[in-house]
């Protein structure tokens, strides 16, 4: 099978500040794949060049094959970015519509709306909208041009429990008819619950790709704090049951353990640490 | 999908969303025509007067029409995923700008129709005194510096900041390029700096049309030279627009 997606060697700076250092990977189709990456790891930026929104200073972009980014191409894209928003003033309706009308065969309004429950908010203005209303329009403007490819920029954001099972669920249907899904996260949680391969990138360029289960045993770290002889220690850890074990062995005084899992940008710190 | 439907699609949406702001709508389109009957129409006594007057009004209006279409539009755009994510949508390079033209065409005729309908209620300006053709041609193609001049506004302040910034651009300009009140009645210090104001430019081709004269060359290529350099700032501008954006 060859690739809906491929990114080869992409450079990118902003004046001075390197955004992309010679990233490369591919995607199959019908593939979820989460892409995972502390904040300003140069995640958005490998999205808005897909979407064809930045240039690459260099590299190759190959979508569908085609290394142009012809309107060919950008109808085969679906996007939400990071933070929706809306002109406030123009109601549902009309932003559907607005967005139908760049498609040749759009998605019929009544199924869209049905599948993304609008139906009763069509009349409202966008600026009334919640969150999570938000996001499902959001999501049905990335979808109403029948996509083979969608791009969700950080897609959970301000979203309730109930809203985000919502979301897993429409992007699992999506890759059952035949699409194929890129998402950035900084949750790896998050990308186990929906994504086939997770792609952890640092610093404008790749450092892992696997399934969530190898992703974890190489990027989960548990933060441990407690007292020792009146000092605060703090240390991250990969494995808390045997180093629990070993620290009541060796440092039998110890008070105030506390175990949490460690953000993102925490285990980062520490893998770039080893390195 | 075709090149000016969609366009047109773009440009309805835009203006369906700006006349729902009716504080927009008072402040572009009614302002200047309320600014004339104030300020311009107690002095609009003769024939020429009139002309002058309403010309210089209806180069104000489209001035703030251009300056909040570009310069506030701009601004609030580049801080919006809107913008962004319509931008990602299969359309032609030119129709997301071309709509914000488009609009502020149109926007601009509702102004200046505003001070001319005001100059023929309350002045007696007569309708054949003017080369209407001519008159809307070179108010248009003489806002094409100050589009650009908002473009660099809108792409160099944030959106909080931008409406009291286009206010404090456009509002001094306008007085000092003698749109408010004939420049030879400016004060002195102002009556000099004037001369070089792109306002003032502007203003001497609008009321050379409505005179009926010839309009000295060095007005015209002023007004170009503006032109120019707005456009190169705002071509550096936007390239460093996109380094801040990077987070």
């Amino acid at each position: 099978m060859s690739p809906v997606l491929e990114v080869l060697r992409l450079d990118k700076s902003y004046g001075k500040k390197i955004a992309l250092k010679g990233l490369s990977f591919s995607i199959l189709p019908q593939q979820i794949v989460a892409f995972l990456g502390p904040n300003g790891a140069g995640k958005s930026t490998t999205l808005k060049i897909i979407m064809g929104l930045r240039k690459p200073d260099s590299g190759i972009l190959r979508i569908c094959g085609s290394e142009e980014h012809s309107l060919k191409i950008k109808d085969q894209l679906g996007y939400t970015s990071q933070d929706l928003s809306f002109p406030a003033h123009l109601k549902v309706e009309e932003i559907l519509k607005f967005v139908s009308a760049h498609y040749s065969e759009p998605v019929p309004m009544t199924e869209l709306t049905k599948k993304f429950e609008l139906t009763d908010l069509m009349t409202h203005k966008v600026g009334g909208l919640s969150g999570g209303q938000k996001r499902r329009l959001g999501l049905a403007c990335a979808l109403v041009g029948r996509p083979k490819i969608l791009i969700l920029d950080e897609p959970t954001t301000g979203l309730d429990v109930e809203s985000r099972l919502n979301l897993w669920q429409e992007i699992k249907e999506f890759k059952n008819s035949g699409g194929t899904v890129l998402l950035s996260t900084h949750d790896l949680n998050e990308a186990g619950t929906v994504a086939d391969r997770v792609l952890v990138i640092d610093h404008g360029h790749l450092i892992s790709d696997g399934t969530v289960e190898e992703i974890k045993k190489k990027i989960e770290y548990q933060k441990i704090t407690y007292e020792f002889k009146g000092q605060q220690v703090l240390e991250y850890v990969q494995d808390s049951d045997q180093f629990v074990k070993n620290l009541v062995l060796q440092k039998p005084e110890f008070k105030n353990l506390h175990i949490h899992p460690s953000t993102l940008e925490e285990a980062f710190l520490k893998i770039r640490g080893k390195a | 999908m075709n090149f000016f439907k969609l366009l047109l699609t773009h440009t309805l949406y835009m203006c369906l969303e700006l006349f729902r702001q009716p504080m927009y709508l008072v402040s572009t389109i009614l302002f200047p025509s309320m600014f004339f009957w104030f300020f311009g129409i107690p002095n609009a006594k003769e024939p020429g007067s009139i002309a002058i007057l309403s010309a210089s009004f209806a180069c104000f209006g489209v001035l703030s029409v251009v300056l909040f279409q570009f310069g506030v539009g701009i601004s609030q755009d580049k801080e919006s995923s809107w913008y962004f994510y319509l931008r990602s949508l299969p359309s032609r390079k030119g129709v997301i700008l071309g709509s914000r033209v488009l609009a502020g065409i149109l926007f601009s005729m509702l102004a200046i129709c505003g001070v001319f309908a005001t100059a023929l209620i309350f002045a007696d300006l007569k309708i054949s005194d003017i080369e209407w053709l001519r008159l809307f041609a070179l108010l248009f193609c003489g806002a094409i510096p100050f589009a650009l001049l908002g473009i660099c506004l809108g792409l160099s302040v944030n959106s909080q900041a931008i409406l009291p910034v286009a206010n404090l651009v456009y509002l001094p300009l306008s007085f000092a390029g003698g749109l408010w009140m004939p420049p030879n009645i400016l004060p002195t210090a102002i009556q000099k700096i004037s001369e070089y104001l792109p306002t003032r430019m502007y203003g001497e081709i609008i009321w050379a049309s409505v005179l009926k004269r010839e309009v000295e060359n060095r007005y015209v290529y002023g007004l170009i030279s503006y032109g120019v350099l707005f456009l190169l700032l705002a071509f550096f501008l936007s390239k460093k627009e996109e380094e801040k954006s990077f987070r």
